[in-house]
C-alpha cells in the first residue's frame, strides 16, 4: 500500500485568492444572473400600483427593484438587467409603461444611480459624472418650470421636495453611509439601508423621469400642486418594495453563498 | 517521467461559511489514458474533488483555497470554467440536474456547438454518442421524459461527444440497473482505450470499479488515506473497512474462506479470478438454508388486479399486474430501468389511476380513500431526499404532512417527538434540513413518512449515493420496521445489499411481473435476472461457477459452503 501523504489539520498549499473567470459576463457578473434580474424586473411590470396621472399611465411595482438589480450586480450590469427587463415590459406590460423610451431609460438609470451608492471607494469617474448630471437636472428642470414657465417656485420645491431631499442625500457622503448599511451583515442595516437606498435611487431615477416628461407634456401649475401630495407616497411604495423584496433577495443571497459578481454591493 | 495531465499540490477547500475541510493537503496526479476510482464515505470529499478538477470549486461556489490544480499544465483557478470544461468533462450524480435541452439530440449538441465544433461534425459525433449508449432511437424525445437510468446515459454521451482528456463521472451507475451499470463500465473501458480517454470514476460500485479502474484512491474527511493500484487497496479489507468502503463480493468471499483456512491473502478482486481460484477448492459440500417465509394473512393489504397501465405518449408501462401484498411482507421490486416499477409505485399512492384493473388496500378500491386517508395507510420515501424537503427546521418538515389529519396539538407533538427520538433525530430538530448530511436528510424524510404511521411503507431506492454504512444502517431501520409490523417494499437495484432484509422479490420486465418468489430463489433465477438487465451477485456468480445448485447468496454462506477442515491446496491462493 502506498502510504498516505503525511497531513495535518492545517491546509499547507499557498491561500489562492478566488475569482470568477467565467467569460459570460456583463461587468464582472455573470450573464445567468443578469437574466434573472430582467425577467424578475419584466414580470414586475406587470404588477401596478398607483397611478402616475403625469404619463395618464400606473406605476409598476418594478419600479422598487430597479435600484436592487444595481445593488447586486452592481452598476452597468445592473443597467443591463433592468433596461432588458423593463424593455420587455413594454412590450408584455403596456398599461404600465407609460412613456416607452422614459420607463427603460428610467430603468436602467435606477440601477446605475443605486450601483454608485456604496461605501466603497470605486466607480469615482461614473459617481462625479451622475452628480454632475443630476445637478444639470435640477437647474433644467427649474429654469424650464419656474423661470421659462412661470410655476412659482414654491410650488415646485414642494413637488419635488422628497426627490430633492434624495439628491442632496446622494451627493453628500450620506451615500457612502447608506451603501455601507447594504453590506451590513446585520439584515435589520440592510433592510434600513435598502430602504433609505431606494429612495436614493428612485428618486433620482423619477427626478429624471420627470424632467423628460415635463419636457415632453408641459403640464400645468396646478398638477405640480398634485404632486406635492402624491410623490412622497408613490415614494414611500417603491422604498417599501426594494427593501422587502431587496432584503429577501440579499439574505438569500448570502445564505446561498453563491459567488458575488465583482461588483456587488452586498 | 511525462507530465501528468492533471496534478493537484497540497489542495485544500472549504466551502463558503464553513471551517470544516472539505479537502486537505490533497495531492496526486492523474496520468493520460488512466483510469482512476475515486471512493470513500459519504462526504468524504469525493464530489468536492470531482468539481475541482474543472475549476467548478472554487470558481462557482467561492469559499477558501489552498494550493494548486494542473490540468494539462494550466492552473484551474486562472481560466474560466468553461476553458476546462473542453478538456475536462463532469457527469454529476444527478443526472437530471444538467439536462438542459429539449431533445436528446440537442442535449449532445449543446456543448458541441458552444465549443464551436462545426455542424456536419457536431451531427456526426451525437449520431455516435447516441449510438454508443444506446439512445438512438430516442433521439427526438426530451430528456426528462427518460428513466433516470436513460438520464444518465445520455449526460455520459453528451460528455464523450465533447472528446475530452479526462472524463469526471461521480457516481455515474448509482441510478442504473446492473446491466446498464456494467454497459457504462464497459463504455468506459471502449472509449478510453479508443480515444486515450482518461477517467476518474468516484463511487460506490466496487465490483464494477474493481473490473474497470487501473488505480484507487480512497478520501476520508477530505484527505487521501490510500492511492495504490485497484487491487492493493481493495484488498486492504481493514482498511475499507474503517473508512465504510465496502470491497468487491469477490474479496469479501476470499477473506471469509481465509478465516476457515482456505484462502491466502493477496485476495482477488476480479471475478473471473474468484472463479478461478474457486474452482481450485476441494468440492463445497451441500448448503441448505433456512428459509425465512412470510405467514400470509387472508386478506392481502395491498393488491393489484390485473393491472395495465398507458401513459398519454402510448407506453405501456403495467401490463396485466396481478400482485398481492400481506402484512408484514418484506418485498423487493426489482427490474430493469423502465421495466415498470415506478409506475407500479404511483399506482400504489393513487398518483396513477389504472388504464384496466383495479388497486385495493384491505380489500377496497384505492379510489375510496382521501388523500389523508391514503396518506396513512401507504407512505412513500423517494430515491432523491432532497426533492422532498421543504422546510426551514426538520420538526416543521415532519410536522408539515401531519396537518392535514388535523390532530390535537398533543397529538401532533407526540409524533413529532416520537419519530424524531426514533430515528435519532432529536438533536437536529431545530435545524435547516439542508444543513444536514445526505444520510440525515434522508432520515429526516423517513421520519416526515412514519410520522403519519403508514402501514405500508414504499422505499424508492433507498441506498443510492449512500456509503456501505449508510446503506446498511438504512436497510437496518427498514427491516426493524418489517419486524414491528409494517409491510416494507423497497425498489431497488443493489442486489447484493437486499439479503439479511427482504424476504420476497417481484420481477418486473416491460410492466409485466416475470418473478414472484423468495430472495433466495430470485438471486438463483439468473436467466430471469438477466432478461431484465439484472445481474447475479458475485457470491451468487461464484457459487454457481463451482456447482450449478450450490444455493448461496452471500459471501459468508458461500464460504460456509467449504469443508474448513479440508487442507488448502497450494494452488488456491
Amino acid at each position: 500500500m502506498t502510504p498516505a501523504p503525511p497531513s495535518t489539520d492545517l491546509p499547507t498549499g499557498h491561500p489562492r485568492a478566488i475569482v470568477f473567470h467565467g467569460s459570460a459576463s456583463i461587468a464582472g457578473a455573470p450573464v445567468a444572473y443578469v437574466i434573472v434580474l430582467a425577467a424578475v424586473v419584466a414580470v414586475l411590470s406587470f404588477i401596478p400600483f398607483s397611478v402616475a396621472l403625469s404619463a395618464g399611465s400606473s406605476f409598476p411595482m418594478a419600479q422598487g427593484v430597479y435600484s436592487l438589480t444595481g445593488w447586486l450586480l452592481g452598476p452597468w450590469a445592473g443597467v443591463a438587467a433592468s433596461g432588458v427587463g423593463a424593455l420587455i415590459g413594454i412590450f408584455l406590460a403596456p398599461h404600465t409603461a407609460g412613456i416607452p423610451w422614459v420607463t427603460v431609460g428610467g430603468a436602467a438609470s435606477g440601477a446605475l444611480f443605486a450601483g454608485v451608492i456604496t461605501s466603497r471607494r470605486t466607480h469615482r469617474w461614473l459617481t462625479t459624472v451622475l452628480i454632475g448630471v443630476v445637478v444639470l437636472e435640477v437647474f433644467l428642470f427649474y429654469h424650464h418650470a419656474v423661470v421659462r414657465n412661470g410655476v412659482r417656485p414654491g410650488v415646485f420645491v414642494a413637488a419635488y421636495l422628497t426627490h430633492l431631499i434624495a439628491i442632496v442625500g446622494f451627493i453628500l457622503p450620506s451615500r457612502r453611509w447608506v451603501g455601507g448599511l447594504i453590506a451590513s451583515p446585520d439584515l435589520r442595516r440592510v433592510a434600513l439601508g435598502l430602504f433609505l437606498g431606494t429612495w436614493m435611487a428612485a428618486s433620482l431615477m423619477m427626478f429624471g423621469e420627470s424632467l423628460a416628461g415635463y419636457l415632453v407634456l408641459n403640464w400645468p401649475d396646478e398638477l405640480f400642486l398634485f404632486f406635492a401630495g402624491i410623490i412622497p407616497v408613490e415614494q414611500a411604495a417603491r422604498c417599501g418594495i426594494g427593501a422587502v423584496v431587496g432584503t429577501g433577495v440579499i439574505a438569500g443571497l448570502r445564505s446561498m453563498s453563491l459567488v458575488k459578481p465583482r461588483d456587488a454591493r452586498y | 517521467m511525462s507530465t501528468p495531465l492533471v496534478s493537484l499540490r497540497s489542495v485544500s477547500y472549504f466551502y463558503p461559511k464553513s471551517d470544516c475541510a472539505a479537502l486537505l493537503n490533497v495531492s496526486l496526479d492523474l496520468a493520460a489514458g488512466e483510469i482512476v476510482g475515486l471512493t470513500g464515505a459519504t462526504g468524504s470529499g469525493k464530489s468536492t474533488l470531482c468539481l475541482a478538477l474543472n475549476g467548478t470549486v472554487p470558481q462557482f461556489f467561492g469559499g477558501r483555497f489552498f494550493g494548486e490544480i494542473l490540468v494539462a499544465g494550466e492552473d484551474t483557478l486562472n481560466q474560466p470554467i468553461h476553458h476546462h470544461a473542453a478538456r475536462v468533462a463532469l457527469v454529476l450524480q444527478d443526472p437530471g440536474s444538467q439536462l438542459i435541452a429539449a431533445s436528446l439530440e440537442q442535449e449532445i449538441a449543446f456543448a458541441l456547438e458552444n465549443l464551436q465544433v462545426p455542424p456536419p461534425e457536431i451531427a456526426v459525433r451525437v449520431s455516435e454518442a447516441l449510438a454508443q449508449v444506446g439512445l438512438a432511437e430516442l433521439r427526438k424525445k426530451h430528456p426528462h421524459d427518460l428513466s433516470g437510468g436513460q438520464q444518465q446515459r445520455l449526460a455520459l454521451a453528451a460528455a464523450f461527444a465533447v472528446r475530452p482528456r479526462l472524463m469526471v463521472l461521480d457516481e455515474p451507475t448509482s441510478q442504473l440497473d446492473p446491466q446498464s451499470a456494467a454497459e457504462v463500465f464497459s463504455l468506459v473501458r471502449t472509449f478510453n482505450q479508443r480515444f486515450g480517454i482518461a477517467f476518474l470514476i468516484a463511487g460506490h460500485a466496487p465490483e464494477e470499479m474493481a473490473e474497470v479502474v487501473d488505480r484507487l484512491i480512497v478520501l476520508a474527511d477530505g484527505r487521501v488515506v490510500a492511492d495504490a493500484p485497484a487491487h492493493r487497496v481493495y484488498t486492504d479489507l481493514t482498511l475499507l473497512q474503517r473508512h465504510a468502503v465496502r470491497p468487491p463480493e469477490v474479496t469479501t468471499t476470499f477473506a471469509h474462506l481465509a478465516g476457515r483456512g482456505l484462502a491466502r491473502p493477496p485476495f482477488p478482486i476480479h471475478l473471473a479470478d474468484g472463479m478461478e481460484r474457486l474452482r481450485r477448492l476441494p468440492p463445497p459440500r451441500a448448503f441448505a438454508p433456512p428459509e425465512m417465509v412470510t405467514e400470509p394473512s387472508t386478506v392481502p393489504i395491498l393488491a393489484l388486479d390485473g393491472v395495465s397501465y398507458r401513459y398519454a405518449d402510448g407506453t405501456e408501462a403495467l401490463r396485466d399486474l396481478t400482485l398481492s401484498i400481506h402484512r408484514r411482507d418484506y418485498l423487493a421490486v426489482l427490474g430493469q430501468n423502465g421495466a415498470g416499477k415506478s409506475t407500479m409505485i404511483r399506482h400504489f399512492l393513487n398518483l396513477l389511476q389504472p388504464t384496466r384493473g383495479e388497486v385495493r388496500i384491505d380489500g377496497v378500491p384505492l379510489a375510496t380513500y382521501s388523500a389523508p386517508e391514503l396518506a396513512q395507510r401507504v407512505g412513500y420515501v423517494p430515491q432523491n431526499p432532497d426533492r422532498q424537503l421543504f422546510n426551514a427546521s426538520v420538526e416543521a418538515e415532519i410536522g408539515f404532512s401531519l396537518q392535514l389529519l388535523r390532530l390535537t396539538p398533543e397529538e401532533h407533538e407526540r409524533r413529532v417527538s416520537g419519530v424524531l427520538a426514533d430515528l435519532g433525530l432529536l438533536a437536529l430538530r431545530k435545524r435547516h434540513p439542508f444543513s444536514l448530511s445526505r444520510g440525515d436528510r434522508a432520515r429526516v424524510v423517513i421520519a416526515a413518512v412514519l410520522a403519519l404511521e403508514p402501514e405500508i411503507l414504499v422505499f424508492d431506492e433507498p441506498t443510492t449515493g449512500q456509503d456501505e454504512a449508510g446503506a446498511r444502517a438504512i436497510l437496518d431501520l427498514t427491516r426493524r420496521l418489517n419486524e414491528e409490523g409494517r409491510t416494507v417494499i423497497v425498489v431497488t437495484h443493489h442486489l447484493a445489499l437486499l439479503p439479511g432484509y427482504a424476504r420476497r422479490v417481484v420481477l418486473l420486465r416491460e410492466g409485466r411481473l416475470i418473478l414472484d418468489t423468495t430472495l433466495r430463489d430470485a438471486f438463483h433465477a439468473v436467466a430471469s435476472l438477466e432478461s431484465t438487465h439484472l445481474k447475479p451477485t458475485q457470491a451468487v456468480a461464484l457459487a454457481r461457477s463451482v456447482d450449478p445448485v450450490l444455493r448461496a447468496i452471500t459471501p459468508q454462506e458461500l464460504a460456509r459452503c467449504f469443508d474448513g477442515s479440508a487442507s488448502l491446496p497450494a494452488s488456491s491462493s
